[in-house]
Order: C-alpha cells, then structure tokens, then sequence
C-alpha cells in the first residue's frame, strides 16, 4: 500500500480515529466469527500499529484501507495459529449456506478458510460471505461474469471442505 | 450476515484515551529526537548506482588491462574478481536494506513473519556468497590465478581456501535448518504442510551431510591420508548416492499424496485433473530416481574397471 508523507497533527489522528473506527470494527467483526473480544482486540491493534507507523511515515491516502489490511493480517495470524476445533463435527455446507447459516459460524468458518486456501479462493469468498457482495457485484469487479464467479464460489467451497477434512470428525460429517 | 457489527461505545471510548495517550508519548519521544534520515528508498537506490558503477569500473579496468598487458593474466583475474566481489557487497547491502523495511512493516502488522522468513534466509545466502566472493579476491592476489575449489586444491599462503568456503556454505545451511525447524513447529499445520515441512527438512540434512561429508574428504587430502584421485571419485560417490536417497524419499511422500488424493476423488472431493497432476508429479519424480540409480551404476562400473 503507497504511503504518502503528509503532514499530521495528534488531532488529525484522533479525527481520522474518529471517521474510521465503526467501519473498522464492523469489518472486523464480519471476520470474528461471533467473538467481540477477537473483534476489539484485533481493531486496538490495529489502531496501535497504525499510531506507530504514521507517526513515522505520516499518513496513508487512505487511512481506512491501510487499517484494513493490517486487521486482516492480523486476523489471519490469529486463525493460522488456531486448531479448526469449533467445527468439530459440523457441516460445512449447511454453514456456509447463506440462508440457514447465522453469522457467527460461517464467519468463523470462511475466517479459518482465508487464512489457509489460495488468495482467489478467499478473496471470492470473503466478498460473498464477508462482505455480503451480490455475486453480480463481485464478478463486476473481478471482471468476469456471474456464471464464473459462481464456479469459483462452488471450487472455493470444495477447497475448504477438503482443508477441513483431516480435522473435523470422519469423513461422514463433511458431506 | 445477521450480526450487529457495531462496536460498544464503552470500547470506542476506551480506546480513543489510549490512542491520545500513545500520540501524547511519541510526541514527547520525537521533540528529543534528531529528525529522521527518509533514508530508505534513497540508500537502496545509491547502492544500485555503487554496485552498477563497481560493475563499470571492474569491467572498464578489466578491458584496459587486456589492451595493455595481455602478458599479466593475473591482474586481470585479480580485477575481475574485485568486481565480482565489489557487486556482491553491494548486492548483500541491497539486500539488507530492502530486509530491514520488510521487518518493519512486520512491526506494523503489514506482512506477517512468515512473509519475511524467505527473504532473510535469502540475505543469508547473498551474505555468505560475498564472503565467498572476499576468499576468491584473496585466493587470486595471492595464486593469480582463477580459485580453485575443488577438493584437492592446495593451501596457499597456508591458507586453506575450500574449507573456508565450505565452511560458510555450511553456515547458511545450518540457518536454513533452523528456520524450516521453526516453520514445521507451528501449531495448525495439515498434513499436506507437514509433509512439504518433513521433505524440505530431509533436503536440508542431505544438503548438509554432502557438506560435512566434503569437509571431512578435504581434511584427508590436508593430511595426506588419501590421494586427490581417490578424494574426487569419493566426493563424485557420495553426492551421487546423496541424490539417489533424495529422490527415493520423494517417491515415497508424492506416492503417499498420490493415494491421499486419490481417496478424495473417489469421495467427490477432488477432481480428477488434481488428481491427474500429482500422477504426473509421480511419474516426473519415479523417473528422476531412475536417473540417480543409473548414475550410481554407472560410477560403480567406472570405480570398479581396470
């Protein structure tokens, strides 16, 4: 991400604080999986990084995308470093079913997947679940079309229930 | 998603009192502090202009001698060596520096650590290559001559070139070692990583053991136990047979991949072109252990002839 040095004052960071935490916080939180406690650690971190690493470089462009990349590296640590075990015999697919699925669980779910399947993959579907991006939206801005977005989705999906397969209960559970 | 994503204005408040308390502490750090240097794209780029102006300069004096003194080989072995070592200096402090801003943006949570992992381990190898390169500069003032690495060089200057290069070859391995040690340590990691881990793992030990193994012949030949003949074919022995364990190992874990992979396709898991490549990954690794074994064959039948 292009740093551009930009004159700052402590009141510019607060303010900039100030534009930026609720739309942190909800992107973090989308990617907890439930947890509040994940959420606020991960978005104090982020902001106490940010401190750091402006006070020296001034400020980004773009403050909010510069704190999201942070968060999501950080949550990525967090559930790299983590056992699957809150998906100890569950379905994968019914959690990742849009409709029957709460939140908390698929996000955690595709949260865990991000952090382990390959970058097309959980970018596709950190749009979709995440973010909650209508696959018409998604494939505008991928630039490819819906029917391919969709291909990804499904190619997406098998590629987490494989990782999860060595990990959740027998073989049974997942399909 | 059917979450409230709000955060809990107890928190946002909280955080705000320690946000200005942080800004308030490194405002008090910096008024101490001279300002910094913007040091970091400026240096990498004055070592590029060092090292492509190195690289002019041993090239330039390199020609000039070959007009000039056709006769004195040495000087232009010896000049062509500074510039080779002139680049790899400036090559190590490239290196060094582009390292040093990756760890930073670690420290800012932009890249994780393991992003940074390869990078240093690369440092270490540019690093110990300009050592190197510095033996060769030395080698060279001292024979006139192009290094001479092989096992039974002699000592010059009652120096002992090759095992101090192998010594540094060494060195970077064992820090290769250490790191894939600590990568196959974290906790989480599915099989599939645990086998990528345990394969680089016995790749590292076989790199080692050819080293230590090389260490060991260029003693023998240092004091006179063996012969440069029986030293060479030895060290040709030894790495061949090195090639041939590689390389039924990784029959082994691919063969192991192989059958995993093709459990999934018969549960729906996989797709038969997944399955298709690692059978070609199997097939391209069966034939390189065929390859090693007709070398060693092969060396056997050449050791054992009149």
């Amino acid at each position: 991400m292009k740093t551009q040095q930009r004159e700052r004052s402590p009141e510019d960071l607060i303010l900039v604080y100030r534009e930026t935490i609720e739309k942190l916080y909800a992107f973090v939180s989308r990617r907890a999986g439930g947890s509040r406690e994940l959420a606020e650690d991960v978005t104090q971190e982020a902001y106490l990084r940010a401190m750091t690493a402006w006070a020296r470089q001034g400020l980004p462009d773009c403050p909010l995308a510069w704190l999201q990349t942070v968060a999501r590296n950080l949550l990525l640590n967090h559930y790299r470093r983590r056992q699957p075990d809150r998906f100890d015999g569950g379905d994968v697919d019914a959690a990742l079913d849009r409709k029957t699925s709460n939140g908390a669980e698929t996000g955690a779910l595709v949260c865990w997947g991000l952090a382990r399947i390959s970058t097309r993959h959980a970018r596709v579907l950190e749009a979709y679940y995440l973010d909650d991006r209508p696959v018409r939206d998604i494939a505008e801005d991928i630039g490819v079309s819906e029917r391919a977005v969709e291909g990804r989705l499904r190619r997406a999906r098998v590629a987490l229930r494989k990782l999860l397969l060595p990990h959740v209960g027998t073989e049974g559970d997942m399909t | 998603m059917t979450l409230h994503h709000q955060p809990d204005p107890e928190f946002v408040g909280h955080l705000e009192r320690e946000l200005q308390s942080t800004i308030r502490r490194q405002c008090q750090f910096e008024n101490g502090r001279p300002e910094r240097m913007n040091g970091g794209r400026r240096l990498r780029w004055t070592t590029v202009f060092v090292a492509l102006a190195a690289m002019g300069i041993g090239s330039a004096a390199t020609f000039a001698v070959t007009q000039r003194l056709a006769a004195r080989t040495a000087h232009l072995i010896i000049a062509r060596s500074e510039a080779i070592l002139e680049f790899a200096n400036a090559r190590k402090e490239m290196f060094l520096e582009e390292l040093r801003e990756r760890e930073g943006l670690v420290a800012d949570g932009m890249l994780t650590s393991q992003e940074v992992d390869a990078m240093r381990l690369e440092h270490a190898q540019v690093k110990a290559d300009a050592s190197a390169r510095a033996l060769d500069v030395e080698e060279s003032r001292i024979t006139g001559r192009d290094p001479d690495n092989s096992l039974s060089a002699p000592l010059f200057g009652g120096r002992d070139f090759v095992t101090e290069r192998l010594e540094l070859e060494r060195a970077v391995l064992a820090q290769r070692a250490a790191m894939v040690e600590k990568l196959a340590s974290r906790p989480g990691l599915f099989q599939q990583e645990v086998s990528a881990m345990a394969m680089e793992q016995e790749a590292v030990r076989a790199a080692v053991a050819v080293v230590d193994e090389r260490i060991a012949l260029r003693q023998d030949y240092i004091d006179g136990t063996r012969t440069a003949r029986q030293i060479e074919l030895a060290d040709l022995q030894f790495s061949v047979g090195r090639q041939r364990e590689t390389a039924e190992l990784r029959v082994a874990e691919v063969q192991k991949h192989l059958d995993r992979m093709r459990t999934l396709v018969e549960g729906g898991l996989a797709s038969r072109s997944e399955a298709r490549q690692v059978e070609i990954e199997y097939r391209a690794v069966v034939l390189q252990r065929d390859l090693a074994v007709l070398e060693m064959q092969i060396l056997e039948e050449k050791l054992a002839g009149p």
